[in-house]
Order: C-alpha cells, then sequence, then structure tokens
C-alpha cells in the first residue's frame, strides 16, 4: 500500500472539507480523484502531504503514519501543482538543480538528475532562460520538472492541467503516463472527466469531503444503469411519439431539446436499432445520429444527483 | 546549505541596483560631507563661536568668571526670549551653541555635585561647537581640580586660581591633538546618517524581494513538502540575511573610513560602527517583516522609496534633529532611525568618554534593539500566519 487514508475528517470552522474520506492508492497505480471545485481534492492532498492538520482519521503513507516531519517519507514525495511555482530570479537549469537539491546532498548526482529532468521535458533548449521568458506551456514543463527532478516514488499532481492548452495538456497526460512507466505511482486529482478516464486505472469520485464511488472506470461505468447515450437530431417529432418511445423496452429516460433527441438506454443490445425503426416507420425524418457509452459525468450525475461541472 | 546558497543566487540578480545605489550615495555623502567640512573650517579660523547663554544660575562670582572666561573663545549673541526665536537663531546660524545654566548650579558644583550645562546645538557646525565644549569642559575640570584639593575654599580664591591659570590649554588642545579628532568625528556623523538611510533603501529592496521570493505562497509550499526541516530552512535564510547585511554594511563602513580625510581609528568611530550595526539589525527586521508580507514585488519598490524617505526625514537623517519642528521630533521619537540619529550625533559631540556621555548612547541603542525585538514579534506572528494558510 503507497497511500491510506482512513476516516479522515477535516473542518474549516463550520464548514466540512472532509467528511470521512477513505481510500487507498496501490503500488503502480494511477489514481484519480475526481470530483468538482470545492469537493475537497485539495485539502485531502494537503492532508496527505502533512501541509495540513486534520480533525480525524489517519493518513498512512509507505506504510508509515505520514507527519511533518516524516523526511524519509517526504523524499520519496514528489508535488506539482496548479500554480507554477518557480523563481522567477533562477534559470531553468537553476530552478530544477535548487529543487533536487532539498532532497539529494550529492552535488554530482543533483547536476544528473537536473539534466535527466531537462531532457524528460524537452527544455535543452531553454535551460538558461529565466522563467519569463518562456510560453506558458513551456512553464508548466518546467514546473513538472521541478516537481520530479528527484526520481520520487509517489508523484502527486494537483489539478495540473488547469488553465493549459491542448496541446500542452496532452503532453502532460503523456509524461504522466511515462513517470506511471518508469514505476512511480501517481495520485492525479481534477475535475476533468475526460483526463481522469484517460489514465486513470484506478479512480476514487469524491464530492462534499466523501468518496462516492471507485474502482476502475469500468467499475465505474458498471455500477450505474445507462449503458448507452443515444442522440438523434430531428425537427418534427411530436409529443406522442416522444411517449411512444419512453415506454420502449429499456429505455430510461428521454429528452428532447433544440432539436435534439437524447435518449438514455439500459444496458443491453440493439437498442439504437429500435429507436431507428420507429423512427422510419412511423415517417419521422432525422438527421445526424450517434451513441456514447455513459461517461464518468452520468455516473457522477446517477450518484450524487448534479453534474460534475456545472 | 541549499537555501544559504540559493538566497545569494537571488541576491546577485539585485546586485547591480544595490551597486549603483550604493555608488550613488557614496558620492553623494562625500560631496556633502566635504562641503560641510571645508565651511567650518574657514568659520573657525576667522572667528569666536557666536552663542546665546541663558543664565538661570543669577548672577555670582563663579558664573560670572566663568562667562568671561568663555568670551576668550566665544561671541554672546542675543536673542529674543522664546522657544521660536531660539529655534530659528540655531536654524540660521545666528547662533551654533545655546548653553543653558541651570539654577542652583554653582551650589552644586562647588559642593562637588556632577552636575550637566544644558544645551542645544547647530550639527552643521560641529566642530565650533566641539570647541565650545571642550573649552566648557576643560575650565570646569580646572574648577573641580582646584574643589578637590582644596577643602575650604572661598569663591574668591577659586575664581582667581583660575583666572591666574588661564586655561590656555584649551587653546592647545583645540588646535593640536583635539582637533583632529573633532572633524573626524563631524565627518564620520555626517556619513553615518545618511548611510542610515541607504540601509533602509537597499535592505528594503534586496532582502525584501529575496524573502519574497523565497517566501511566496507556491514556493513555500513546495519547500515544506521537502526533507528539510522548517527549522532548517529558516536558520540558513537567517544566516545568510546576517551574513548579507554585515558584508554590505561594512563595504559602505571601509570605504567611509577610507575616504575621510582625518581618519582615526578611536573610540567614538568604533561606537558609530556598532550603532550602525544595531540599526542595520532594526532594519533587517523591517525588511524581513515586508518581505514575507508583502505579495507584489512593485509595492516594494513603492514601499522602499516611502519608508526610506519617511524614516530618514523624520529621523533626522537629511535635517539635523535639532531643526526639525517640535511636532516632527515627537513623531520621530516613534521611529527607530530617530533613535539611530541621535546616537550618531551624541556620539558625534562626545568630548571626552567618560560613562555618564556613553550612558545615552547605550540607551539609544537599546531603544532601537527594542524595536528590532517588536518587529521580529510581528515576523513571528506573520510567519505563523502564513505557515496556517500554507495551503
Ligand atoms: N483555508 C481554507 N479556509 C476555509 N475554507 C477552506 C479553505 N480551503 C478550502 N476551504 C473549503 O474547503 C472546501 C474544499 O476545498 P478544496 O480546495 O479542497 O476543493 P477542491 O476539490 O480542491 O476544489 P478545486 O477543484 O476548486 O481545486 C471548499 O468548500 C473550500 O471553500
Ligand atoms: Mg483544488
Amino acid at each position: 500500500m503507497i497511500v491510506k487514508v482512513d476516516g479522515l475528517v477535516k473542518r474549516y470552522g463550520k464548514l466540512v472539507a472532509l467528511d470521512y474520506l477513505n481510500f487507498e492508492v496501490e503500488e503502480g497505480e494511477i489514481f484519480g480523484l475526481l470530483g468538482p471545485n470545492g469537493s475537497g481534492k485539495t485539502t485531502a492532498i494537503n492532508c496527505i502531504l502533512a501541509l495540513l492538520k486534520y480533525d480525524k482519521g489517519s493518513i498512512e503513507v509507505f506504510g508509515k503514519p505520514m507527519g511533518p516531519d516524516e523526511f524519509d517519507i517526504k523524499r520519496n514525495i514528489g508535488l506539482i501543482m496548479q500554480n507554477v511555482a518557480v523563481f522567477d530570479e533562477l534559470t531553468v537549469y537553476e530552478n530544477i538543480q535548487y529543487f533536487c537539491s532539498l532532497y539529494i546532498n550529492d552535488k554530482k548526482k543533483v547536476n544528473e538528475l537536473t539534466e535527466e529532468a531537462i531532457k524528460f521535458v524537452a527544455l535543452e533548449d531553454y535551460a538558461k532562460f529565466y522563467p519569463k521568458k518562456l510560453s506558458g506551456g513551456l512553464l508548466r514543463r518546467l514546473n513538472i520538472a521541478c516537481g520530479v527532478v528527484h526520481k520520487p516514488k509517489l508523484i502527486i499532481l494537483d489539478e495540473p492541467t488547469v488553465a493549459v492548452d491542448p496541446q500542452s495538456r496532452n503532453k502532460i497526460l503523456e509524461g504522466i503516463k511515462q513517470l506511471n512507466e518508469q514505476g512511480a505511482t501517481i495520485i492525479y486529482t481534477s475535475h476533468y472527466m475526460e483526463e481522469i478516464e484517460q489514465i486513470c486505472s484506478k479512480i476514487a469520485i469524491i464530492d462534499k469531503g466523501r468518496v462516492v464511488a471507485s474502482g476502475t472506470k469500468e467499475e465505474l461505468k458498471g455500477m450505474i444503469s445507462i449503458g448507452e447515450k443515444i442522440t438523434i437530431e430531428t425537427f418534427q417529432i411530436t409529443e406522442d411519439q416522444i411517449m411512444m418511445l419512453r415506454q420502449m423496452q429499456n429505455v430510461l429516460s428521454i429528452t428532447y431539446e433544440n432539436n435534439q433527441l437524447e435518449i438514455k438506454s439500459g444496458k443491453g443490445k440493439n437498442n439504437l436499432l429500435q429507436v431507428l425503426h420507429y423512427m422510419e416507420s412511423n415517417n419521422i425524418s432525422f438527421g445526424k445520429v450517434f451513441t456514447q457509452l455513459p461517461t464518468l459525468n452520468d455516473v457522477f450525475l446517477e450518484i450524487t444527483g448534479k453534474e460534475l461541472r456545472d | 546549505m541549499q537555501v544559504f546558497r540559493t538566497y545569494f543566487k537571488i541576491m546577485k540578480k539585485h546586485m547591480l541596483s544595490l551597486f549603483l545605489y550604493g555608488i550613488m550615495f557614496i558620492a553623494i555623502t562625500l560631496l556633502v560631507t566635504f562641503q560641510i567640512f571645508r565651511d567650518d573650517n574657514k568659520e573657525f579660523a576667522v572667528s569666536k563661536v557666536p552663542i546665546l547663554l541663558i543664565n538661570n544660575d543669577g548672577d555670582n562670582e563663579f558664573v560670572e568668571a566663568f562667562i568671561t572666561y568663555l568670551e576668550g573663545y566665544v561671541k554672546y549673541i542675543d536673542v529674543e526670549d522664546s522657544e521660536g526665536a531660539r529655534k530659528d537663531a540655531l536654524f540660521y546660524h545666528d547662533v551654533y551653541y545655546i548653553l543653558t545654566i541651570p539654577k542652583g548650579f554653582t551650589d552644586e558644583f562647588l559642593s562637588g555635585k556632577e552636575i550637566v550645562l544644558t544645551k542645544e546645538i547647530q550639527p552643521d557646525k560641529m566642530m565650533p561647537v566641539q570647541s565650545v565644549d571642550s573649552a566648557i569642559d576643560n575650565y570646569l575640570n580646572m574648577a573641580k581640580t582646584y574643589i578637590n584639593y582644596n577643602s575650604e575654599f572661598e569663591i574668591g580664591e577659586l575664581t582667581n586660581f583660575l583666572s591666574m591659570n588661564p586655561v590656555e590649554d584649551t587653546e592647545i588642545i583645540i588646535e593640536s591633538s583635539k582637533k583632529k579628532s573633532i572633524d573626524s568625528a563631524g565627518f564620520n556623523m555626517y556619513y553615518f546618517n545618511y548611510m542610515g538611510y541607504i540601509m533602509i533603501v537597499c535592505f528594503i529592496l534586496s532582502v525584501g524581494t529575496v524573502m519574497m521570493s523565497l517566501n511566496g505562497l507556491d514556493i513555500s509550499r513546495r519547500q515544506s513538502v521537502s526533507p528539510v526541516s522548517s527549522r532548517g530552512l529558516n536558520f540558513q535564510l537567517i544566516l545568510a540575511n546576517l551574513v548579507f547585511v554585515v558584508a554590505y554594511l561594512s563595504i559602505l563602513i571601509i570605504i567611509g573610513y577610507l575616504a575621510n580625510p582625518l581618519r582615526s581609528f578611536d573610540f567614538g568611530f568604533m561606537l558609530m560602527v556598532i550603532n550602525s550595526f544595531v540599526f542595520a539589525l532594526v532594519t533587517l527586521c523591517i525588511s524581513y517583516l515586508i518581505g514575507i508580507s508583502i505579495k507584489e514585488k512593485n509595492a516594494i519598490q513603492a514601499l522602499s522609496t516611502a519608508l526610506s524617505l519617511g524614516l530618514a526625514f523624520l529621523g533626522g537623517m537629511f535635517v539635523p534633529q535639532e531643526i526639525l519642528g517640535s511636532a516632527t521630533i515627537k513623531v520621530g521619537s516613534f521611529l527607530p532611525s530617530y533613535w539611530y540619529v541621535r546616537a550618531n550625533n551624541t556620539i558625534g559631540s562626545l568630548s571626552n568618554y567618560g560613562i555618564k556621555n556613553l550612558r545615552p548612547i547605550f540607551q539609544y541603542m537599546a531603544i532601537q534593539i527594542g524595536f528590532a525585538a517588536v518587529f521580529i514579534a510581528m515576523i513571528l506572528v506573520v510567519a505563523k500566519k502564513k505557515r496556517q494558510n500554507a495551503t
């Protein structure tokens, strides 16, 4: 077990930010913490890192209780935050070198690792640049290099892709996968379900400081009743016809808005065929048709009754 | 010592502005000081020192003899009897020195008690002022010696003795050995007073910005998840700050010492050096506090300008304290810079290093240390708040 969070409670005055939070992260996982804004992801991370005192519960990292002075544990953790945390006065190289030197004493080793980290984020051409001269995407990469330069066994990323352009975002996600392949265990928080789905091998969905569901993405999707979402563009369907569709076998719900007919159906085969057959036989003309498997948003929606992103 | 080293790496980025400030300061100070210096020399050579004498002790033989004696060194000037008029007279250099003989002076002096004559001086005229000081000291010392060796004496005998033995030595002392140290002290006084200003500007700018970089919310989060204890981190930072301040100040002092044409490594100079280190400690605390509480680099620039001008003006670094209005002085006495300057001025006008003369100087230093203690307490509070909000 790399991280074990057990019954964690954290209050800010009257506000309960973490409400008996439980989860476990195993070695080699990319563990995703998915939850809307204000659900307590950052608070949980800060507690794990012993940056924050909590009211109840326990946290173990690498099998030992975590605390502010557990330097042996801290030595093996890398942190990447939402905000870029580098010195404006130091070059790319010097920044990475400095953060590495907080973890490693041997000067030669520090320089070796620094060069490796620069290669990893592909900033070789910018080693002598000051952060002010870097573009937003490059700056993010520097930020990541500073967090992983000491080759930590556990890397914690707290929304590292907020306000990042799609190209850089993909680079970052690929990088995380690569670090994982090299042996690091990853904890990744985000409120972007697409990202979480894309890279995480295990996911905990949290809301209001509690884990509402956890498992692999297949397991999570298996938990809910929706099997398929069908969207059909049509301009001339009547209320009665919608009623008819609703009564069809396996259809869970139907909405019709802006000429888009959205049908959620349960698990099973031939859901789409059945609907299209009805449309054709009733001479309802239609445009684009597509179907989707349920997303984590659907999981979140079904469990909590609200959207992940509002 | 990663943090220690990085402190200086960051400081290096501010080196140019520190260097320019230093050069500018030294050039201006030397220019101004030499100007004052030259004026002083001329006047000293041609005329007696204009002073205002306020005698609250009534006319008696001893006081009369004393006044007559002083006439050899000073020119008595009449000034309208009001606080404002006296201040003006000092300001416009009508008089350089206001000497007050307190009530009961003669009786107490003759019975062998320690008694101090009250004085106000024009610090631009340090050299003549000090010549008056030593004339007074010499006369009173001679009288004291007489009293000590003659348990039974008449005032007449004493004044006779004093006039029979005209304290000619005074002249010689002033002209030769004393003169050198008088000039040197005057120079040092100006130099060290201006140096206070440059310390405030430079320390807030450099220490402030470096501390801000090292204490930024995100950076400090990164540091607190690293396996370096916060105690170790703070220790390195404090050490780095002290090393920087001591080095910068030492350079300024050495330049000031070398620039002084009449340099002498005397006790007064040592006292000023000590005083400047005390004030550097206060300034360091202010800068540290600013560094950990301000988030905007531009705000630090503005703050360093505003604070340095305010502290320097109200403390009497530019305009001598004697000239500042009493309201300004009142405000000034709530500022550490005022006590720094006051200590410097007192050291600069010392005519001997008796413990009685030194005590106020150490008191002024103690007051500055008190200010430092207050700022350190504030730093601890802010640091604690920051730690709690570190997330
Ligand atoms: N220092 C604080 N003082 C008071 N309340 C806080 C503090 N920090 C966070 N909170 C509250 O705790 C709750 C959880 O916040 P947290 O930052 O952990 O959410 P999050 O899941 O990281 O959100 P986001 O996706 O926006 O980063 C929120 O309601 C927030 O307002
Ligand atoms: Mg957050």
